[in-house]
């Protein structure tokens, strides 16, 4: 079955915050770099997690904020929301019961749409199963207004994430 | 080692027609007199919404506790209004699948005083002639508290 145990060479983990507010993003809806990058290698067996936890701060309900991955040539991934639902746009690992029928992960070329509360902040974990293609580089999650508005939208100081390999 | 990090470098041998829990082969040696949390995040692909699938222990320590679920059940409180489901004690949990590829975050913690393996299994919840695939990338890490 190819699973490999306790990974003793590979039980590497990075982490990285926002020590800063992010800039402002105003009637955009082009996916921007957070800066909250890492790197993987350049081994095609580099399997990782990584868990981002994102406080984003909306001007108003009509914007939504979209996310989406940047990945080296050829890398891959899964992922989604830590609680998840039922819709396309906010897929996450959401199988809470037999009773609910969870969404599809997104794939590396997808985005994530949430909805942004007014003038407030919103808080969101995302995690991604990220497979390594063989070329090393950067892991980013990038983000921008769901909906062009003039109103501001930005991420916020303290938004981090957390990467833990696990094989590779 | 207090951090303990198992993967799936390969798609799973689809499973049908099949209820019994089967290892996802990632068994941890349980020190005793220890505690640890554990995050699945488990992977598959089912071929219809009708299977479900069924994740449990096939192998615990004897007199071990453990209680899991998923992660909106075991941290489900989201309003003043609303009742949480409660964390499953030992015994096996159902989640939903839908027709595709999703992914379930399933956290819990393990404790007891005798050293043995603790291997966690999945299955079809329902009896099902379709395939459920358990998918590269399905990881298991275990983390000592105690």
């Amino acid at each position: 079955m190819g699973v490999l145990d306790g990974i003793r060479n590979s039980a590497l983990t990075l982490r990285s915050a926002l020590t800063a507010n992010g800039s402002n993003i105003t009637s955009s809806t082009t996916l921007q770099t957070l800066g909250l990058s890492w790197a993987i290698g350049a081994s095609a067996t580099e399997i990782w997690l990584a868990r981002y936890v994102l406080f984003i701060q909306a001007a108003n309900t009509t914007m939504d904020a979209k996310l989406g991955l940047t990945l080296p040539a050829a890398a891959t991934a899964l992922w989604g929301t830590a609680g998840g639902g039922t819709s396309a746009a906010l897929a996450g690992f959401g199988g809470v019961g037999t009773a609910t029928t969870p969404s599809a992960l997104l794939t590396g070329a997808d985005t994530l749409q949430v909805g942004t509360p007014s003038n407030n902040l919103l808080g969101l974990e995302v995690i991604a199963v990220i497979f390594g293609g063989g070329t090393a580089g950067s892991v980013d999650l990038t983000y921008a207004q769901n909906t062009s508005d003039a109103g501001a939208l930005a991420v916020q100081r303290g938004s981090l994430v957390e990467a833990l390999r696990f094989n590779g | 080692m207090d951090d303990q990090r198992f993967v799936v470098t390969a798609n799973f041998t689809p499973i049908s027609a099949q209820t019994t829990l089967q290892t996802l082969g990632m068994p941890f040696s349980f020190p005793a007199n220890t505690h640890w949390e554990w995050m699945l995040l488990l992977l598959v692909t089912a071929a219809n919404a009708t299977m479900d699938v069924k994740v449990g222990p096939v192998t615990q320590p004897t007199g071990s506790t453990m209680r899991y679920g998923a992660s909106d059940r075991m941290f489900g409180g989201v309003l003043l209004a609303s009742t949480p489901v409660g964390a499953i004690a030992n015994g096996s949990l159902a989640f939903g699948t839908p027709a595709g590829t999703t992914g379930l975050m399933i956290l819990g913690e393990l404790h007891g005083a005798t050293a043995g393996t603790f291997d966690l299994g999945y299955a079809q919840n329902t009896s099902d002639a379709g395939n459920l695939t358990v998918l590269k990338g399905t990881l298991l890490r275990l983390a000592r508290t105690a």
